[in-house]
Order: structure tokens, then C-alpha cells, then sequence
């Protein structure tokens, strides 16, 4: 029923014209969030800007333009997402120095994320005492891959992303739960948690969101993908 | 690019904005169909905007070059509240912005909606225009309908799913 009140919440938001809460909705849910968007979106009263949202946005670019505001300057900040993370949404100074190419490359189905460069993230699981272990071959991975492994102590994520390959556990940072690959991301079966291939949190149904996944040491020799993992305890 | 409008500039930055603002907010007020979305995702749109545009390119680059930050920047909304991809600004879309007067598309979407209304079962059709066109409270809704609260929450659902399909059908 809990499921049933978040839906209802989110239409209830819509119809009043508040920003509705974040949930992972199920496939049904999606689709009659979508016919609810369609609908109230015709009401042509609320379909065209506020003179005030126009002078507002208009002042605040100029004072982004003269860099007294930098782009991250936030009216609203919303629960646990990393609203500014990404190419587009960068702060004003990364935006500035970032190229077009690169923006190009975000715009037109450039799927890459730019990995290490979200605020919060999950250190990096470094074992005292271990061993380099192979997982794969390197040429197993191609650009934009990401693929699962498993050593039996260790299991996790391994990924190529603008040529560097990056290991993130596999394991939920929440109960250690075993996460799997949903397209572009890590999906915890258990609380439904999505984690970005960078192991920051996209969206989780729990009140307060799992930490970061943390990296894991990973490294290419010799045409093998290798992480390093603790030795096995007996 | 060759045609007629490529050599129109915009003058400043600034009107680049004014002709811009209403065009990016109408896009994306129709797919997230609240206000406070809607501006902040516009906003966005601008701010990201621009650092990057030139004023040497032309109006119909500007447009398509905020269309499709917008397009991006709706996607990153979705993904970060939902999880999923509700709502996009496609390929066709852009096209379309670019050239259809504002109020024809309101129309089009009034009428579009209320077709999906009219061929909803009746209590489903009944209780959507009570809570959509309307703007009934459930409770308010559940009274008018001569049901309960809760059973008014079960409708609304069922048939905004029923809807949806019918939308999907449209789409095809």
C-alpha cells in the first residue's frame, strides 16, 4: 500500500503544482506517471512561464555572466541526487573550460560518464596485504564496457571509460545485497538503490541513501584487466 | 544549414533569451507538467547555455543547440528523480518547436487529452476530469463518485494506466 500512497503522492504534487518527490516507480507506475504529466500539462493556464520566473531567470543569468553567481547556485536543493554532476550541468567553470567536443559528445548520445567526478564518492577499497588477481582479458572490455567479475573474496564491476579502466564492488554499501547491471547502471535488488558506474547514488527507496560504492584497485598488465584482492581468509 | 534563415543573428545575449525562455519553458513544462520543475529545469537550460554560445551563430542553431541541452538536461532530471526516462524531447519534437506557434500546439493538446478522456471507461474518464480538469481533492472526487477515499485512489490509478495505454496506442 506504501507503494500505492508514493504514487498517489506524486500525482497529488503534480495536480497542486509542487515539485513531485523522487520514488523508483515500477514499469505501470511509469507509464501512468507519464498519461498524468500529459494530462495536466494541457491545462494551458500554467504551460507558458510567469513574468516573474522570466525577470528572476534573466537577473540571475546576468549575475552568472558577470560570475557573481556561479552555476551551481542552486533556488531549490532536492534530496540526495547529485544535481550538478555531468558535462552540461557542471559548475560554470568547469562548463567554461570543458569543449564543445566534449559537450557534443554528452549531447548526441555520447553514453560516457565522466567518472571521479561526482562530490561524494566512495574511497577506494585498498587491502593491506593482497594480491594482484586477473579477472579478464583487457580486450574483453571495450570502450563504454562494463562488465562483472568475481574472484570469490572480491566481486564488483569493472569498466573502460575514455580509455582508463575503473573497478567499483558490486556489493550494496546498504545490507550487501549483490548489486547487477541495468544499462548505464548498478541495480541493488533488495531496496531498490541505483547506483551510477561511479558509485554515487541516482535514486534509492530508502530514507536515507546507502554511502557510496568504493572503487576497488584495478590495473591493465599484460593484456589482463587485474584487481587486487585481500588474501582469502581461512 | 542552407536555408533562409541562416544568416539570421540574434543581436545579444539577451535576445537570445527573450526569444528563447517561453519556447524552452513550454517544452519542458509538457513533459514534467509542474511549475517548479519546469523553471528550474529551464534555468538549467539557460545557465548551461550560456558560457558556450556564440553570438556568430544563427537563430536556427541557437534554437536547435538549446533544444538539445534541454533534451539532455530533462534526461539527467529523470534519472536522478525516477530512475527512468518518463518523459524526452525527440528528434521530431525539435523540428516541430522550432516552427509551431505556441497556442496551436496548446490547442492540440487540449483537444488530445480530451479525446483520451472520451474513450476512457466511464468512472475512469469521470474521476481523471474531476481530478485534471476539475481540480478536485480525491476526497472531494471519492464524494462526488459516492465512493470511499481509498477506492477513489484505486480508480484514479487504474485509470491513469488505462490511459497511458491508450496514449502508447496513439503514439504508434
Amino acid at each position: 500500500m506504501s507503494r500505492m500512497r508514493r504514487f498517489n503522492r506524486y500525482v497529488d504534487r503534480l495536480l497542486r503544482q509542487r515539485r513531485p518527490r523522487p520514488f523508483v516507480p515500477t514499469d505501470e507506475e511509469a507509464g501512468a506517471l507519464a498519461a498524468a504529466i500529459r494530462l495536466r500539462a494541457a491545462r494551458p493556464e500554467d504551460a507558458a512561464p510567469s513574468a516573474e520566473f522570466v525577470a528572476a531567470l534573466q537577473d540571475r543569468l546576468a549575475r552568472v555572466e558577470r560570475g557573481e553567481e556561479t552555476a551551481t547556485d542552486e533556488p531549490a536543493p532536492r534530496p540526495f541526487h547529485h544535481r550538478r554532476r555531468g558535462l552540461l550541468v557542471g559548475t560554470a567553470a568547469a562548463a567554461a573550460s570543458a569543449g564543445l567536443t566534449a559537450a557534443a559528445d554528452r549531447l548526441f548520445g555520447g553514453r560516457g560518464r565522466s567518472a571521479g567526478t561526482g562530490a561524494r564518492r566512495g574511497g577506494t577499497l585498498e587491502p593491506n596485504d593482497g594480491t594482484w588477481q586477473t579477472v579478464m582479458a583487457a580486450g574483453d572490455l571495450a570502450e563504454g564496457g562494463v562488465a562483472a567479475f568475481d574472484t570469490g573474496t572480491v566481486a564488483g564491476f569493472v569498466m573502460r571509460t575514455a580509455g582508463r579502466v575503473s573497478a567499483r564492488s558490486g556489493v550494496c554499501t546498504h545490507q550487501g545485497c549483490r548489486l547487477n547491471i541495468q544499462r548505464v547502471r548498478l541495480a541493488c535488488p533488495c531496496h531498490r538503490t541505483f547506483f551510477d558506474l561511479d558509485g554515487t547514488v541516482i535514486t534509492s527507496q530508502l530514507p536515507t541513501p546507502p554511502p557510496p560504492l568504493p572503487a576497488i584497485e584495478v590495473r591493465e598488465r599484460g593484456g589482463s584487466i587485474e584487481v587486487r584482492v585481500p588474501h582469502a581468509t581461512p | 544549414m542552407s536555408d533562409s534563415v541562416r544568416d539570421e543573428r540574434y543581436p545579444s545575449w539577451d535576445d537570445v533569451y527573450r526569444d528563447n525562455v517561453e519556447r524552452i519553458y513550454r517544452v519542458l513544462f509538457a513533459r514534467v507538467g509542474n511549475r517548479p520543475d519546469a523553471e528550474d529545469l529551464t534555468g538549467e537550460v539557460f545557465v548551461a547555455a550560456l558560457p558556450r554560445l556564440r553570438t556568430t551563430a544563427s537563430v536556427r542553431e541557437v534554437r536547435a543547440y538549446l533544444l538539445a541541452v534541454a533534451r539532455t538536461v530533462l534526461a539527467e532530471h529523470w534519472r536522478r528523480t525516477l530512475g527512468r526516462q518518463l518523459t524526452a524531447i525527440d528528434p521530431d519534437t525539435l523540428a516541430e518547436a522550432l516552427t509551431v506557434a505556441d497556442d496551436a500546439a496548446d490547442a492540440a493538446r487540449v483537444t488530445a487529452v480530451q479525446q483520451i478522456l472520451d474513450e476512457l471507461p466511464e468512472r475512469y474518464g469521470t474521476i481523471l476530469r474531476l481530478r485534471f480538469l476539475q481540480a478536485a481533492t480525491v476526497k472531494e472526487a471519492a464524494k462526488q463518485m459516492g465512493v470511499t477515499v481509498a477506492n477513489a485512489k484505486v480508480l484514479q490509478y487504474r485509470a491513469l494506466r488505462h490511459a497511458a495505454r491508450l496514449l502508447e496506442v496513439e503514439a504508434r
